[in-house]
């Protein structure tokens, strides 16, 4: 009879033991085939961080561009208690913050508080208009009686010439990185007036609804600023980390419009980037709105195109953007599509009809300013010929009537990667 | 004299058996194809290492991978019921990650959670009254959650919804697809509520399976055969329902004779 209950007792046992057994086996072949360790990133503490908001004291100050950057700028600043009266005086000529010298005073349109249960936090918003094309715009922004310094941005130009832009995305989740990279393109900006604008590809933040992780973001931006004031424009896209949340409006003046946040920006009359949103519907206005731009601009030489989750990501998988945006990037001859959202370095080779192609568009990006760096899946097809990577980065984009070239800069300064095209013929 | 003969449950364990696999299947496929957002919360928001957070997503793909056999051996409960608690884990993670409507996320995954868990339970219940009320829960959850994302107008909904209308040559507009959103997002919400009343409707359970195989085939039909995985993983959202179809279907009242009504084994 105890033979036969331990018969009873091992017939239950063996399906799980079994099934443990296999398991197990499984589990184990998932950890070895995982990736490679590889040395993380050495990000480094940036120096001394900006100040946090105090009292009346305009801070976290950002300029956005939008549809006119030639003659338009959004001034965005926020002060840590409700101010009645907010300006901003601005001029041609640097004015040492001489409030009564400056030509021009824009009062701040829109004033409220950021949405957030816990944390206060006041925004303003002044729209500079008339602004001379190519010109340094000279600013300082007053706060009820609290004054700022003088800063200064240089306006994008009319006229068809050389200039510089930035172009990074995923700044969120690592604030020592991102004061790194906001140092590095400080760094980049004194050395090169040339640079006109940083052109963010999203996620800013981690949670896009946690206001104390924006006010972060917006104090560790002033991080970008050089020494003698200038500033660098931000041309801001929504990423999924901020997908629905009404703070990304607040903070950049709902570029595009609130909730929407997609719009062209010519940042010379031969080059635009159009910034698109890949967090609400791809096949709709959206795709009605990016194809009518881009057959209105079909002979502006240099087309490019900005948005969050990529057509042809370095680690994920394709975003809406490959089945609605991609078909229209082919058939008007985009020149470059911007990516952010995999936390790597990425540059594919030339693609058009989702094959490889000399004529085709290339795509740049997947994130760097600040965000920890993952291993990029080298082995798909489209980076046969192009480079990837894993390191905080910015690219610098060099545009000129023959060349458009794209430069990836890591955190120490160092160009990993070196990418130019000659114009197309249109 | 006629007698009423329970009908035979084994198609009705083979759809949920089947369903479980497909769902388990898809996120194996997903997981070990793209990385999951268990992966993104260890890594960001945990600070782990990008191999060893890589490394416990890939062993746990590969663990629920390997549970597909044991769904079908009967006395295996426990490999399908640690299927389905990495499932979740890994839902719980990817609501963690969400950063639209977040709260929608676990909701939504019901089905594919469930499915091996109610494979397990089945082990000890077969299709009695506790095992329907899981399936009724699982399913009612997964539309309610889907209903309620349509009601949002969920961009990607949007994009279905003019991919797959533009596929029969329809041009759809942005507001048009909305305003289909809405009502989809009505029925499914009433149909999850219906399906949590006491009564048995099979017209119910049979409407959401053909509607849950429908919007499973749409993530193929709108992003082509690399798609697949997405599908597959969302199959149980229509085999629980079926599966409830198949427990509901009423005990035959004809003689045991009826080639429609076998009779019945001692």
């Amino acid at each position: 009879m105890e033979a036969a209950v331990q018969q009873g007792t091992l017939k239950r046992f063996v399906p799980h033991a079994a099934a443990v057994t296999v398991l197990a086996l499984a589990a184990m072949v998932g950890v070895i085939t995982g990736p490679a360790s590889r040395a993380e990133v050495s990000e480094g503490v940036a120096g001394a961080g900006a100040a946090e908001p105090k009292g009346a004291k305009p801070c976290q100050w950002r300029v956005v561009w939008t549809t006119k950057p030639a003659t338009e700028a959004m001034i965005c600043w926020s002060t840590a208690q409700e101010t009645t009266t907010n300006k901003v005086y601005f001029d041609t000529q640097p004015r040492s913050g001489d409030l009564a010298k400056y030509a021009q005073q824009q009062a701040a349109t829109t004033n409220g508080r950021y949405s957030s249960r816990r944390h206060s936090l006041y925004f303003h918003y002044a729209p500079l208009t008339g602004l001379t094309p190519d010109s340094l715009c000279y600013f300082t922004i007053c706060s009820d009686k609290e004054v700022t310094r003088e800063f200064h941005f240089r306006t994008a130009p009319d006229k068809d010439v050389d200039f510089k832009f930035l172009y990074g995305g995923d700044s969120r989740s690592d604030r020592d990185g991102r004061r790194t990279m906001n140092i590095r393109m400080r760094t980049l900006l004194a050395q090169d007036p040339a640079i006109l604008c940083l052109v963010h590809g999203g996620d800013y933040v981690y949670d896009g609804d946690d206001m104390e992780l924006w006010s972060e973001w917006m104090t560790d931006h002033e991080l970008t600023v050089t020494a003698a004031g200038r500033m660098l424009p931000v041309v801001p896209a929504r990423g999924n980390h901020e997908a629905g949340d009404i703070q990304f409006d607040e903070v950049f003046a709902s570029p595009g419009g609130t909730g929407l946040n997609y719009f062209l920006t010519p940042l010379s009359p031969q080059l635009f980037v159009i910034s698109l949103n890949t967090e609400i519907s791809a096949a709709g206005d959206q795709a009605k709105f990016l194809q009518s731009r881009l057959k209105e601009n079909t002979a502006v030489r240099w087309q490019l195109a900005n948005y969050h989750r990529p057509a042809y990501p370095a680690v994920k998988e394709p975003s809406v953007a490959k089945q609605h945006w991609v078909p229209l990037f082919d058939q008007y001859n985009l020149d470059v599509a911007f990516e952010s959202d995999g936390h790597t370095i990425k540059r594919t080779r030339p693609v058009r009809g989702d094959k490889p192609s000399d004529d085709g568009v290339v795509y740049i990006g997947e994130g760097g300013l600040g965000v920890k760096q993952r291993t990029p899946d080298a082995d798909r097809w489209y980076f046969e010929g192009g480079k990837v990577g894993a390191s905080s980065h910015v690219q610098k984009v060099t545009v000129t009537s023959t060349q458009l070239k794209v430069e990836t800069i890591l955190h120490d300064g160092s160009v990993f990667d070196t990418w130019q095209k000659p114009p197309r013929k249109r | 004299m006629t007698r009423q003969v329970q009908p035979d449950s084994t198609a009705s364990l083979h759809v949920l058996r089947l369903g479980a696999a497909m769902g388990m299947a898809g996120f194996g496929a997903i997981t070990l194809q793209y990385s999951s957002a268990l992966f993104s919360w260890l890594w960001l928001g945990h600070g782990w290492s990008e191999s060893a957070a890589q490394g416990l997503e890939r062993a746990g793909a590969c663990l629920v991978i390997a549970a597909i056999p044991f769904l079908f051996w009967r006395r295996a409960w426990l490999a399908p019921a640690m299927a389905s608690i990495w499932l979740a884990f890994s839902t719980w993670a990817a609501a963690e990650t969400a950063s639209w409507q977040a709260w929608l996320v676990p909701f939504a995954g019901a089905t594919r959670v469930l499915a091996p868990a109610a494979v397990a339970v089945w082990a000890f219940t077969g299709p009695d009254k506790r095992l329907q009320g899981l399936l009724r829960v699982a399913t009612a959850f997964t539309f309610a959650a889907h209903g309620v994302e349509a009601l949002l107008g969920r961009g990607l909904f949007v994009d279905y919804a003019i991919g797959v209308l533009a596929r029969v040559g329809i041009a759809a507009t942005q507001s048009g697809a909305e305003s289909m959103l809405r009502v989809i997002g009505v029925v499914d919400c009433a149909s999850a509520a219906a399906l949590l009343l006491p009564r048995r409707w099979r017209w119910l359970a049979l409407w959401m399976a053909a509607w849950g195989f429908f919007t499973a085939a749409l993530r193929m039909l709108h992003g082509g055969w690399a798609a697949w995985p997405e599908s597959v993983v969302r199959l149980p959202n229509a085999a629980l329902p079926f599966c409830l179809y198949l427990i509901w279907k009423p005990p035959c009242s004809k003689e045991p004779s009826s080639a429609l009504c076998p009779t019945p084994q001692p």
